[in-house]
């Protein structure tokens, strides 16, 4: 027992001397291939595209394995997150977590008094601003045609989540005002 | 006469050989911005260019990096098709250096590389030379006419490949506009490997749709000399079915051979084809500044690179990346704006282990590119490459490379957002 923690620590220090200063490891390094998309340290400028910087590490991994495995319909993430191993999915998710959120450039207009829209439900797993936590995403600011598609695959049954069985069937107007609710200006 | 001449000459005339010394003659502009610390010098700035520039900023904000570019500004190949049927404007893809200069000072030189020293370690540009520690080139692509009878210098102007966006995309968007209804535009495809594969058949699809909403009776010749569509196949084609019958006519296996500029004819290996407009995209190779300082082995046309480090297999210390690396010897990759830009993050942070005297590291690379068919549905293809240790090439993982399982209005949205993506990756 004693030999295996001592060679887990000559391991330790082994891997820290092998960092070199200034240049990112493994984990931020495959990350920096999702930025083609989601943009520099994941603040995507688009609005079909989500913000990942500073999402949830649990909830990355979750949807990264839910991609990989088909449970989530996933345009080229579908095929994207087959090329990588438990371990390369463990290591992405850790380091676009650790990014810095950034709010989508894209809001959704709201000219109104009240925004008449029932965000109990959400509030319960998303937290009181929507924050998220875990393997529950944060959806505050998060890029409104995306949060769109997504609560519409929801809703359509497409995608499968009990947390999310609440809103099945839930019609597109209701589910317009929840993106308005979480994405306004 | 070229300065140094004038030098020599004037020198001589006056008797002052002395005054300059020996020294003098082999000066050509002058050193500018003259090296303090370690300095890395990126020249190209194209995806794969102006991303390695902002991450050697990102990875160390107190590294001496020289972004040089010839263009005063970057304007986009992606998206280039749709200023071609006027669904955007250039103004749309073209975008400034000024973020990358302001935002994570790097200094941006916007001149022209004449020559290159993998010895001394300089790069004469037309502003003076810059010393570097190390290079990182980002040539891009240039294009070979030899192979084709009559595509001397006018018909090289007549008949524009619009592949690298800029003035032959806005001479393509105004000679289609100006073409009468009825007649027909030939584009010819060489063979592979080109920029951007899918590029061409994207091109196809849109400039059929405007023939179809503008130009009653005139269609789109497509003279491919490959054996089939080259990127996604059944997508395209797909497409030309459903949308374009008759619209695109599809001739594979047809390399062009001649072209008759009077008669505005091609003639191909399966027949010959008239076009008011004749887009001719040649077959192509590295862009010249991989040809300079000995760097291109003799009798070959992309750059040979180590698969780990892209540093060049000819010369230490300048790192070549993009278009122009050689897929026989990296392993084969398609030559588009995404890989460049990842292949520039990666010669970023092997460039960095390296001027600390360390190994390089390990090459993470990808591929997304969507096609739009018409002004709203899109397709894409996707990849992720990865190092061999075993093979020292970079390989695709099979499963995670493919195409979309149809064409969709989400996923023309979703190619409106990529474009959004990579710019801002690439410049903000």
């Amino acid at each position: 027992m004693q030999g295996r923690v001592f060679m887990a620590v000559v391991f330790l220090l082994y891997a820290a001397s092998m960092a070199i200063a200034g240049v990112p490891g493994d984990g931020e390094r495959l990350a920096e291939t999702c930025t083609g998309c989601h943009g520099t340290k994941g603040a995507s400028p688009g609005n079909y595209i989500p913000v990942i910087g500073g999402q949830h590490a649990g909830y990355l991994k979750k949807s990264l394995v839910e991609y990989r495995d088909g449970l989530r319909p996933g345009g080229v993430m579908a095929n994207l997150a087959k090329g990588y191993s438990d371990g390369q999915i463990d290591d992405i998710s850790k380091a676009v977590a650790s990014w810095k959120w950034k709010n989508s450039p894209i809001k959704s207009a709201f000219k109104g008094k009240k925004l008449a829209v029932e965000t109990e439900s959400c509030v319960a797993c998303h937290g009181k601003k929507g924050e998220g936590s875990a393997d529950t995403p944060r959806i505050t600011g998060q890029s409104p045609g995306y949060l769109k598609v997504v609560l519409q695959e929801f809703s359509d049954g497409k995608r499968k989540s009990p947390e999310m069985e609440l809103i099945k069937g839930v019609a597109a107007t209701e589910l317009d005002k929840l993106v308005i609710f979480y994405t306004r200006k | 006469m070229n300065r140094r001449d004038f030098i020599k000459n004037t020198a001589l005339g006056v008797g002052a050989v002395t005054l300059f010394g020996s020294r003098a003659f082999n000066v050509h502009a002058g050193e500018i911005l003259p090296k303090k610390g370690k300095r890395v010098v990126v020249a190209g700035g194209g995806f794969g260019g102006a991303t390695a520039a902002k991450y050697l900023k990102m990875m160390d904000p107190k590294l001496d990096v020289i972004l040089i570019e010839e263009r005063a500004s970057f304007i986009s190949c992606p998206v280039s098709n749709l200023v071609l049927v006027g669904l955007k404007e250039m103004k749309d893809i073209t975008f400034s250096y000024s973020t990358l200069a302001k935002k994570y000072g790097i200094s941006v030189l916007n001149a022209k590389i004449l020559a290159i020293d993998p010895v001394s370690h300089k790069v004469e540009t037309s502003k003076g030379s810059v010393a570097f520690d190390r290079l990182i080139l980002s040539p891009g692509v240039d294009f070979i006419y030899d192979n084709i009878k009559g595509m001397d210098a006018r018909s090289q102007e007549l008949f524009p490949h619009a592949v690298k966006a800029g003035p032959q995309t806005i001479q393509l968007t105004q000679e289609l506009k100006a073409m009468k209804p009825g007649e027909n535009m030939v584009m010819s495809i060489p063979e592979a490997p080109f920029r951007c594969p899918p590029g061409p058949y994207e091109r196809a699809c849109l400039v059929a749709n405007y023939l179809k909403n503008n130009k009653k009776g005139s269609k789109i010749i497509v003279l491919d000399a490959n054996q089939d569509v080259v990127s996604k196949a059944k997508l395209f084609k797909a497409a030309w079915k459903d949308y374009y019958e008759g619209i695109v006519e599809y001739h594979p296996d047809s390399e062009v051979k001649e072209i008759k500029a009077e008669t505005r004819t091609v003639v191909a290996s399966s027949g010959e084809y008239v076009g008011a407009i004749l887009n001719i995209i040649p077959e192509q190779k590295a862009g010249s500044m991989a040809f300079m300082g000995g760097l291109m082995p003799q009798g070959r046309r992309w750059s040979p690179v180590s698969a780990l480090s892209f540093e060049s297999s000819v010369h230490k210390d300048v790192h070549i990346i993009g278009d122009a690396t050689d897929g026989d010897v990296i392993g084969s990759m398609p030559k588009s704006g995404f890989v460049a830009s990842t292949m520039g993050k990666a010669a970023a942070a092997s460039v960095m282990a390296m001027l600390a005297g360390k190994e390089p590291v390990s090459p993470y690379l990808a591929n997304t590119c969507y096609s739009m068919v018409n002004e709203r549905e899109a397709i894409y293809v996707t990849g992720v490459f990865e190092y061999d240790p075993q093979t020292k090439k970079i390989a695709g993982k099979k499963a995670a490379g493919g195409v979309s399982p149809e064409r969709s209005v989400l996923l023309g949205h979703q190619a409106e957002d990529w474009a959004k993506g990579i710019w801002s990756d690439t410049l903000g």
